[in-house]
């Protein structure tokens, strides 16, 4: 087994497991995170030579998860940061309200996914703000602005009763919706 | 400190990662704000119960080995099959001994054979070349494919090849009613797909692409509107449009909100 095999063997079994929970928390389906996690070591075992720095490869690894989800956009349709905003009330949050995973997911489904993956991402406490930043390609301010408003988001959902409009999906922001918005006609 | 920028640098700080003094400020402020205190209380509490939810994700038993087998095939994608090669002498012994077959066609039969082979070779190229030359262009582009492909090749556009023209040699063109200044860098060959694409920043702020379709080319139908901006929605980041104008389709992404669609709006154009 060559050096290459062998570091591929030796990432799967190391964050095989954080992969598949990460790429669960995405797509909130248990068929699609494997297929996911299974896409993602596919893929870097086929573009192995774009990793320059082998300390660097669990965040290369997510990045590539992350890469493979948005490019088929798995999961139900979610809210738009605007809509986000908007269902934040500044009634504070119930902490000895109940809830379980189910109901997280549900709540993380709903998320838009620039707020979604940093959110998941922190509660791993597997990368530093930075590493988010850099796996999401945005500055570190804009991960901390949008983990405050995911968090602050989630605990609304999570501590209240449902908001009005939590669900309208009043903002398109899956492909499906985006397309249907441009009214794509037959030509 | 303000009770919401104290709540926010708490909430968020990390040891080595936040800067100490403004957390020094936060709990300064903490120290005589009841109320901040109370909420980050609650927040914390939540946040010691969401986060172990969060990674409390079963994973399925098999999941690893099945990996392993999965990179393994992928590794070994030519399995070495054992080839059994038969021993000296018993096979040779045991074949039964045959003459030498006659061959059936005579001289002139062969050359017939051949020419008529040759000659119908000779048709066979010349219909294709004319073929090739006057066949109808037909469409073969999905948008959303391209669109689809382009962001999630990460939009490195020194990754594509430099575009000069489409297959029935027409240079893309920018649309006119929308502002093109900001595409400064040249167009880009996606591979696989008959489509330009620019790439570029806008105001170093965010970053941009717009992509060029011959609108003959389109083969799963074309967007309604005829000006930019269109109907701006969001795919995955992007702030997304696309919007038919001459003989182009045109999809412009953004990676910023939908109100920098209007900024970009070209001066005289009327609104979508």
């Amino acid at each position: 087994m060559d050096h290459r095999a062998r570091t591929l063997v030796d990432l799967v079994e190391r964050y095989y497991a954080l992969l598949y929970r990460y790429a669960f928390r995405l797509t909130g389906s248990r068929a699609d995170a494997e297929d996911l996690t299974q896409q993602a070591f596919l893929t870097a075992q086929a573009k192995w030579d774009q990793l320059r720095d082998e300390t660097k490869a669990k965040s290369w690894l997510f990045t590539i998860t992350r890469n493979l989800y948005l490019k088929d956009l798995r999961g139900p349709p979610c809210l738009t940061s605007s809509t986000l905003d908007e269902l934040v009330s500044s009634s504070p949050p119930d902490s000895s309200a109940e809830f379980d995973g189910e109901q997280l997911q549900n709540v993380l489904n709903d998320l838009p996914e620039e707020f979604r993956s940093p959110v998941i991402m922190f509660y791993f406490e597997e990368f530093s703000y930075r590493e988010i930043a850099e796996q999401m390609e945005v500055p570190v301010g804009t991960i901390m602005s949008r983990l405050s408003r995911a968090k602050a988001y989630l605990r609304q959902r999570l501590t209240a009763s449902e908001p009005a409009g939590a669900r309208g999906r009043s903002g398109a922001y899956s492909r499906e919706t985006a397309w249907a918005a441009w009214n794509v006609r037959p030509e | 400190m303000n009770c919401l920028t104290a709540r926010q640098t708490l909430e968020l700080y990390r040891p080595g990662e936040s800067e100490t003094a403004e957390r020094d400020a936060a709990v300064r402020h903490l120290e005589d704000c009841a109320t901040c205190q109370d909420e980050v209380r609650r927040h914390e509490a939540l946040d010691l119960r969401i986060g172990p939810l969060c990674r409390d994700v079963p994973v399925p038993g098999d999941l690893r080995a099945r990996l392993l087998e999965c990179l393994a095939i992928g590794t070994d994608a030519v399995p070495e099959i054992p080839v059994e090669l038969p021993e000296t002498g018993t096979q040779l012994a045991s074949a039964p001994v045959t003459r030498p077959v006659a061959p059936t066609t005579t001289r002139w039969g062969r050359r017939r054979v051949l020419s008529i082979g040759l000659g119908s070779a000779a048709l066979l190229a010349a219909g294709l070349s004319v073929w090739f030359v006057v066949r109808p262009t037909r469409p073969s582009v999905n948008v959303e494919e391209v669109v689809q492909s382009v962001l999630a090749e990460g939009v490195l556009p020194a990754q594509f090849p430099e575009f000069t023209k489409f297959s029935d040699s027409v240079p893309p063109q920018l649309p006119a009613t929308m502002d093109s200044s900001w595409l400064v860098e040249p167009p880009r060959q996606l591979p696989g797909h008959e489509a330009a694409v620019y790439v570029s920043s806008l105001r170093k702020k965010f970053q941009g692409l717009l992509i060029v379709i011959p609108r003959r080319a389109v083969k799963d139908g074309l967007p309604s509107a005829t000006k930019f901006p269109g109907q701006p929605e969001y795919i995955g980041l992007y702030c997304t449009t696309a919007w038919v104008e001459g003989d182009f389709v045109y999809v412009c992404c953004l990676s910023g909100l939908k109100d920098e669609f209007q900024r970009l709006q070209r001066a005289g154009s009327p609104p979508a």
